[in-house]
């Protein structure tokens, strides 16, 4: 049941869901953190969800990704269920320095793991699980040049 | 909460092409920058400004795609610029490298006088 401190959504497995997920986590964590912090959070949940859609699904509409936002004293977890084909990201962060049109889905997942503390699991039904979890303590500076 | 949209609009000064950004560049919307950009290049445009002031969101895909478009327009001699992008894209832009590779502005104007 969604509370102040939880929330679940199913989104189907199609990039016009990105904009309703966003939607969605800004409405769970906006009044907990900065602006700046929640673009962190969005971008991150984003990249994770785009390329769960893109890649774990080939953009197959039928598929399902359950997103649940939890809010934990001064940390929010963010856990991403789907049935797609078995894929552990963090096995696969490609070494792209910027991100390239058409590409794996490298650099978007060197993203999150630059804002987040990530860990993926195998579901019991056989699906994937990506938990993101971040913390007021992960403050990021994001000057690169 | 509808889909992304991302509405293009585009006016010249010059020889530099602005091409006005509005509403949010994800995987869902950045196939139709890609498009739009891509279609002015091969109609001989080669100084871009992209003009980020009525534009809310961006991520690696719409990141990625300025990227193509970036190498596009150099293979010809040309040149893209940002301007008027808000905090949180100016800050994305800095996460995922691309104030390296582009001039970013607070004014159009300027953006546009340096281009040309």
């Amino acid at each position: 049941m969604n509370s102040d401190s939880f929330r679940s959504i199913t989104l189907a497995s199609s990039l016009s869901e990105l904009s309703r997920a966003r939607a969605e986590i800004l409405s769970f964590i906006e009044g907990h953190v900065s602006e700046m912090d929640a673009s962190h959070i969005i971008l991150s949940v984003d990249e994770a969800l785009s390329n769960i859609i893109r890649h774990g699904y080939g953009e197959k509409s039928d598929g399902l990704v359950d997103l649940d936002m939890r809010l934990l004293n001064s940390s929010f977890e963010f856990t991403l269920s789907d049935t797609a084909p078995l894929y552990n990201p963090l096995e696969n962060a490609a070494a792209q320095n910027e991100p390239v049109d058409g590409a794996n889905g490298g650099f978007g997942i060197g993203v999150y793991l630059r804002f987040m503390d990530v860990r993926y699991e195998i579901n019991e039904n056989g699906g994937n699980r990506l938990i993101l979890k971040w913390e007021k303590k992960n403050e990021v500076s994001t000057e690169s040049d | 909460m509808a889909e992304a949209i991302l509405k293009i609009t585009e006016n010249k000064n010059g020889n530099v092409l602005i091409l006005v950004l509005e509403g949010e560049i994800d995987a869902h919307t950045a196939p139709a920058l890609k498009e739009a950009a891509e279609k002015k290049i091969t109609e001989g445009n080669t100084k871009i400004v992209f003009n980020f002031a009525k534009c809310t969101y961006i991520s690696s895909a719409g990141i990625g795609v300025l990227n193509s478009i970036l190498n596009a327009v150099k293979a010809k001699g040309g040149v893209i610029a940002v301007s008027e992008a808000n905090k949180m894209i100016t800050d994305t832009f800095k996460v995922m490298y691309f104030t390296k590779k582009v001039q970013l502005y607070i004014e159009t104007a300027a953006a546009v006088k340096d281009l040309q």
